[in-house]
């Protein structure tokens, strides 16, 4: 070795031999940190579809529907006036995931997903590289969610994987790769569920007749459990059949986790177990009814509504039974002890203005506001906020909570109790915008603007075009609009929302040009 | 036949496709359903030929493309009736017995009559005639869907 060479081959081929411990030096470090610091915990989600908080005895409804979340709520962060940032699935669940409001994300129509640009904006990605994700949606519009986030997901359990029949061709591990375009080209077309002509001439409707088929024999096999016929999202399914296979996935997680679960009940059909069917129906409860709304499609009478109500309550009641055991099960098997549990809605359900469900052009409080209870990793005290709170909050709050950096793009804020602070003036937005396109400018829509204990709801439709205000702490069940009489207030969050819109608006103006519109 | 019920399907669909897919995704979903109704259209061939063989030679094979052409087309009529009254709930039994035995009789009538009036054996290979030349344009848009859908899921 000459003096000037300061290494020489023998000592070089030495350290060489330590190079692949090099390369996996930088994942001992950041197992060896996943060990040592908060940011370790499991964030596990539940999204109980079509969950109103308007129904739950722990905000104050009469019928004690779901004894089963108050103990849950009494070891938990309880938020008194969350809201959903849409009125039914797509867009509730994008944002929820997304942590942009519809305006941004895209997602309004029934079938549609994120909009190209946004799909790697998400909670998966964002939690994807410390934690280990799984997402399961019994919802097929939500799992078409799921589908445009497979490339961030360890795990994305199929969405027929827990009922009792297995009927939906586009889920197939085969067409995983284009889910989206396959569940548009599959479901709701070439075979058509419920009304409706499919796209294949012969094997669509025999197809349909053998589930038809299959799906009776199995209603009646269960008739002794389930009098009203078992709960159904295309394909029949068992409540505890559900939990089962839910809480099969929590026993067997990769930790630290990040579990988006996404549950059908208590959307409708509403169909209770035997031990709920009838509970509440001599209570002696007589919910007060408003009238139709103009923008309302459906007519229901205040007979019809009063009873899918008590129905939707019974079917509350079973489902907070099964809830029990998951409860249980996070208790006994430690995960309480370890995650952060979140419990939380898409959107509500309304049974009020001849409305039965949540498809609707309508923006009032049981169709928006959701429960959402957190649960820190070993909390034994229940703790309450009440100022107002959004979907699109929740993005940003996990991101904190596990030590992420929070995205700059999310439209929400940190949740009081977990990081953030009580914001009274905040405004929370919801949008409704399923027959506008998505590349285009809102033209057709309803969109309410919550701020403090008022609310501005703008409709912009062919038929019909106008604001409505309400005073949300003298008037909860939203009956007497305050617009007409131009209070200062309403003028204030007109002009902000306008605002807003004509902001949300901007990126997608150009869009009208090739169209003959004038930006 | 399959094709052009698929094809009304997607023209159907597309003015909701229109609020939330660009052009891609839409012919993408067209070449899905085009795909299928290539497996579709096999499946009711190879049904029909199996008929053919399995019934006596006169009652089937003798003048196949027309007594085809009538199963099918009897068939077809059924078969959109009855995905009219499907719903979430299989409809009764005596519905299902109704359809088929008017389907079965209405079969097995036009091909009698078919069978015995030279006319209408005419008629109906004449129609049968005008139609395959769809095949020129449904063939290849089929086998390129299947290539699309393959593309699409594997690569």
């Amino acid at each position: 070795m000459s003096p000037d060479q300061l290494v020489s081959r023998r000592d070089f081929l030495k350290l060489a031999s330590f190079l692949p411990m090099a390369a996996f030096a930088n994942q001992w470090g950041d197992i060896l940190a996943a060990g040592n610091t908060p940011e370790a915990h499991n964030v596990i989600i539940f999204v109980f579809d079509a969950w109103s908080a308007h129904h739950l005895d722990l905000y104050g409804y009469v019928r004690e529907t779901m004894p089963n979340l108050t103990c849950f709520a009494d070891r938990a962060i309880v938020y008194h006036n969350h809201y959903s940032a849409g009125t039914y699935t797509i867009p509730g669940t994008a944002s929820l995931l997304s942590g942009l409001y519809p305006w941004t994300h895209r997602a309004f129509q029934v079938k549609s997903g994120v909009a190209a640009q946004h799909i790697g904006r998400q909670a998966f990605a964002v939690l994807g590289g410390k934690h280990s994700t799984t997402g399961y949606s019994q919802n097929k519009y939500a799992d078409v969610l799921l589908g445009q986030s497979e490339n961030y997901l360890d795990a994305h359990i199929r969405l027929s994987s827990f009922n009792l029949q297995s009927g939906y061709p586009y889920s197939q591990p085969l067409l995983k790769n284009d889910s989206q375009v396959a569940f548009s080209s599959l479901e709701a077309n070439i075979i058509e569920r419920g009304k409706g002509f499919d796209a294949s001439l012969f094997i669509g409707p025999l197809y349909r007749t053998g589930k038809l088929y299959e799906k009776s024999l199995l209603v009646e096999r269960c008739r002794e459990r389930y009098p009203r016929g078992l709960p159904e999202v295309g394909e029949v399914f068992l409540l505890e059949g559900l939990v089962d296979g839910i809480i099969d996935t929590l026993a067997n997680l990769d930790q630290p986790a990040f579990v988006y679960l996404h549950t059908y009940p208590p959307h409708e059909p509403y169909r209770p177990t035997a031990k709920y069917d009838g509970l509440f129906e001599n209570d002696g409860y007589r919910p007060d009814i408003v009238a139709p709304h103009f923008l309302s499609t459906e007519s229901n009478q205040a007979d019809e509504l009063r009873r899918a109500r008590r129905s939707y309550d019974e079917y509350l009641a079973s489902w907070d039974a099964e809830f029990g055991r998951v409860y249980r099960f996070l208790e006994e098997s430690g995960l309480l002890g370890n995650s952060y549990v979140i419990i939380t809605s898409d959107h509500g359900e309304m049974h009020d203005r001849g409305e039965i469900g949540h498809i609707s052009r309508l923006i009032y409080t049981p169709l928006i506001h959701v429960p959402l209870l957190v649960s820190r990793p070993g909390q034994r005290q229940r703790e309450d906020v009440t100022v107002n709170t959004s979907c699109v909050d929740l993005l940003p709050t996990i991101a904190s909570l596990t030590g992420c950096p929070i995205p700059e793009w999310s439209e929400g804020q940190l949740l009081p109790g977990l990081g953030g602070s009580e914001d009274l003036l905040r405004s929370i937005f919801v949008v409704e915008a399923k027959a506008n396109s998505s590349f285009l400018p809102l033209q057709r829509y309803s969109v309410s603007l919550t701020k403090d204990r008022y609310r501005l709801t703008s409709y912009n439709y062919p038929k019909f075009q106008g604001y409505e205000f309400f005073d949300l702490d003298r008037d909860p069940a939203e009956s007497v609009d305050l617009y007409p009489s131009h209070p200062a207030v309403a003028v204030m969050m007109q002009d902000e929302l306008l605002e807003r819109l004509f902001e949300v608006n901007r990126p997608y103006r150009n869009n009208l040009l090739p169209l003959g519109f004038d930006s | 036949m399959v094709h052009s019920w698929s094809v009304r399907a997607f023209l159907y669909q597309v003015p909701s496709f229109l609020l939330y897919y660009k052009l891609g995704k839409i012919i993408a979903i067209f070449f899905y359903m085009m795909a299928f109704a290539l497996l579709e259209s096999i499946l009711v061939t190879a049904a029909l030929v199996l008929l053919g063989f399995v019934l006596p030679l006169k009652w089937f094979r003798e003048g196949f493309p027309y007594k085809a052409f009538l199963t099918v087309s009897v068939a077809a009529g059924a078969m959109i009736y009855l995905q009219s009254i499907l719903d979430n709930k299989l409809p009764p039994k005596e519905t299902f017995l109704l359809l088929g035995g008017i389907s079965f009789a209405a079969v097995v009538l036009l091909i009698l009559l078919a069978h015995n009036l030279k006319f209408l054996q005419k008629v109906l290979l004449f129609i049968v005639d005008r139609l395959s030349i769809l095949l020129y344009l449904f063939l290849p848009l089929s086998t390129i869907g299947l290539v699309v859908v393959m593309i699409r899921n594997f690569w």
